[in-house]
Parts: C-alpha cells; sequence; structure tokens
C-alpha cells in the first residue's frame, strides 16, 4: 500500500477512534454530532496527509461527506432558529 | 485496488450495521451514533481501497521511460534474444542482457564482456531498503513469498497475489492476476515484469547473481523462472 494512503488510513482512523470513544464517555445520544465529527477527522486527515488517490469514486466521496456535513449544521442551526 | 483495505472496509460496514440494528432494538442512541460513525469509516476504506491505483504512477513512467530507451539500443546490440541476469555490483544491482550467460565484469549502461556485447541497467534498490527482507540462509519458499510480496504485490502493485516454489535452486515465482497496465509493457524486451522479480529475489536471497530460465506471460499469470548463478570473471 502506497505510504501516503497509509498514513492517511491510519490517522483518520486514529481520530475517528477518539472523537467517537469521547462522546460515548461522554454519554451523548445525538447521531449526527458523531457522523459530524467523523466527517470532520476525514478532511483534517486528508488536509495533512494528502493520500494521492484521485478518481471519481474518491471525488463523490468528497462531495457526499461535504453535503451530509451541510446539511447537519443547517438543520442545526434551522433547529436553533426555530426552537 | 487494495483488496485488503476494501475487505477491512466491509467488515466495517457489516460491523456497523450489526450494531446500529442492536442500538436500535435496545433504543440506545449513543450506540446507533457510534454505528453511524463506524459506517462512515467503513464507507471511506472501501471507496479509497477500490480507488487505489494498482500500480503506482511513479512506477508506471520508470517503466515507460526504461522500455522506450533501451528498446531500440537492445535491437542495435542485437541482443533480443538474450540471456537476462541480475549480477551485484558492490551494492547496487544491474540487470544484465547479455549473449554470455551471466558475464560479471560489467558496468553501467553498454559495455563487451565474456566476448559479448551487454546492456547493463542499474536498478534502483532505495525499494529494497527498510524493507524487512532478510530471510533464512535456508531459503524456505514462505519468507521468500513473504517477502517479495511486500515488494512486488505491496508496494509496486505488479500483481493481485503472487508464489514461489524452489525446487533444486530454480525459484518458480507465479504472479498471479498483473496489473494491466504492466502487462502492456511485457511486449518489450526488457519485460517489466523480469526487471522487478528478478532485482527482488536477487536482493531477497542475496545472490551473487540470479539468471531468468523461463517466463511465461498469460492473462492470469505471468511466470518467471530464474535461477541462482555462479558469476563468469573476466572476459
Amino acid at each position: 500500500m502506497k505510504r501516503e494512503l497509509e498514513l492517511f488510513t491510519t490517522l483518520y482512523t486514529v481520530l475517528v477512534i477518539l472523537s467517537t470513544a469521547s462522546l460515548c464517555l461522554l454519554g451523548e445520544k445525538r447521531v449526527d454530532l458523531y457522523v459530524s465529527l467523523n466527517i470532520l477527522a476525514y478532511y483534517v486527515s486528508y488536509a495533512l496527509v494528502r493520500p494521492g488517490v484521485s478518481g471519481v469514486v474518491v471525488r463523490a466521496l468528497n462531495a457526499f461527506l461535504l453535503a451530509l456535513f451541510l446539511i447537519i449544521v443547517v438543520f442545526r442551526v434551522y433547529e436553533v432558529l426555530v426552537g | 485496488m487494495i483488496s485488503r483495505l476494501v475487505i477491512l472496509g466491509i467488515n466495517v460496514l457489516v460491523g456497523s450495521l450489526l450494531l446500529a440494528t442492536y442500538g436500535a432494538l435496545v433504543g440506545e442512541s449513543g450506540l446507533v451514533g457510534v454505528a453511524a460513525s463506524l459506517a462512515v469509516l467503513g464507507g471511506v476504506l472501501v471507496a479509497y481501497g477500490g480507488a487505489a491505483p494498482e500500480t503506482p504512477q511513479s512506477i508506471l513512467s520508470y517503466t515507460r521511460t526504461l522500455v522506450y530507451t533501451t528498446t531500440s539500443t537492445i535491437e542495435d546490440l542485437d541482443l533480443l534474444d538474450s540471456n537476462i541476469c541480475v549480477v551485484r555490483k558492490r551494492d547496487a544491482l544491474l540487470v544484465v542482457l547479455s549473449k554470455a550467460p551471466c558475464p560479471g565484469d560489467v558496468d553501467p549502461g553498454i559495455g563487451f564482456a565474456s566476448g559479448s556485447p551487454y546492456l547493463a541497467i542499474p536498478v534502483d534498490t532505495a525499494w529494497f531498503r527498510g524493507r524487512e527482507l532478510e530471510i533464512e540462509e535456508s531459503g524456505a519458499s514462505e519468507d521468500l513469498e513473504t517477502a517479495l510480496w511486500s515488494l512486488l504485490v505491496d508496494e509496486l502493485g505488479l500483481c493481485k497475489s503472487l508464489r514461489v516454489e524452489l525446487e533444486g535452486g530454480v525459484y518458480r515465482v507465479r504472479l498471479i492476476s498483473p496489473a494491466r497496465h504492466m502487462v502492456e509493457f511485457s511486449r518489450f524486451p526488457v519485460d517489466p515484469y523480469v526487471l522487478f522479480t528478478l532485482p527482488a529475489l536477487a536482493e531477497v536471497t542475496k545472490s551473487a547473481a540470479i539468471r531468468l530460465v523461463d517466463k511465461r506471460h498469460s492473462l492470469e499469470e505471468v511466470v518467471i523462472v530464474a535461477k541462482v548463478e555462479r558469476v563468469e570473471e573476466g572476459a
């Protein structure tokens, strides 16, 4: 496996484990918080270690995760404004 | 595609699905959150495992440049039907194409040794460095297989898997499901599968010289048969 990809997957997995375990230990119940922190971990890992893998699938994944993150944020903002 | 990463991702996805089902059944939304997070992780692993190229671009560029530049030289030297062997010269490895079985007194480039012109291509041993390629003196084929797998499958992406058989000092390396971009170069006199496999074999077995005995290509596999040789000194 390419070293950059190896480093990227390792960093991303470690960040996901840390964030998910922290939220779980804090007793967090909101599903969207878990997902949004995971997506943040993905983009942080991607920015720090460019995995050097491109293609339609990766571009689609990036777009999907960004869209999902935006939906979660917009939904939360909407909730605050309405509530 | 990196199948190990895809399989890992699928396993994480299945695990997250089971966890989400359990979390939903017991009404624990925290567990569903953990499962959702794991599902994203699994999806990312599957996507990257599937999108990763078989052979790194740098290897393809190196191979392309090498085969295009050496082909006319090999034709001019009348070495199309030559013997191919790898010779260790101090710390470097040279892939030598010559009519002589395995000339030892060679330098990188073109020359004349053992009564025949030769073309010696230095192999960048940077790919070997930092790898645990040391094997037992007995050269058990399992150890050899693991060491070659690390280099030829994991690092260079030449094929999806490989098998090594050792019979009376003759190594038979079967490169299964070769990368299709690399197979295209097999029609050239300097076959990349030979170019990478023989030096790797020489490095792993710590041989002074290894000669190509036979090679066979098919869509399913590339078979390279090589033998440890004594080096012919002097011309």
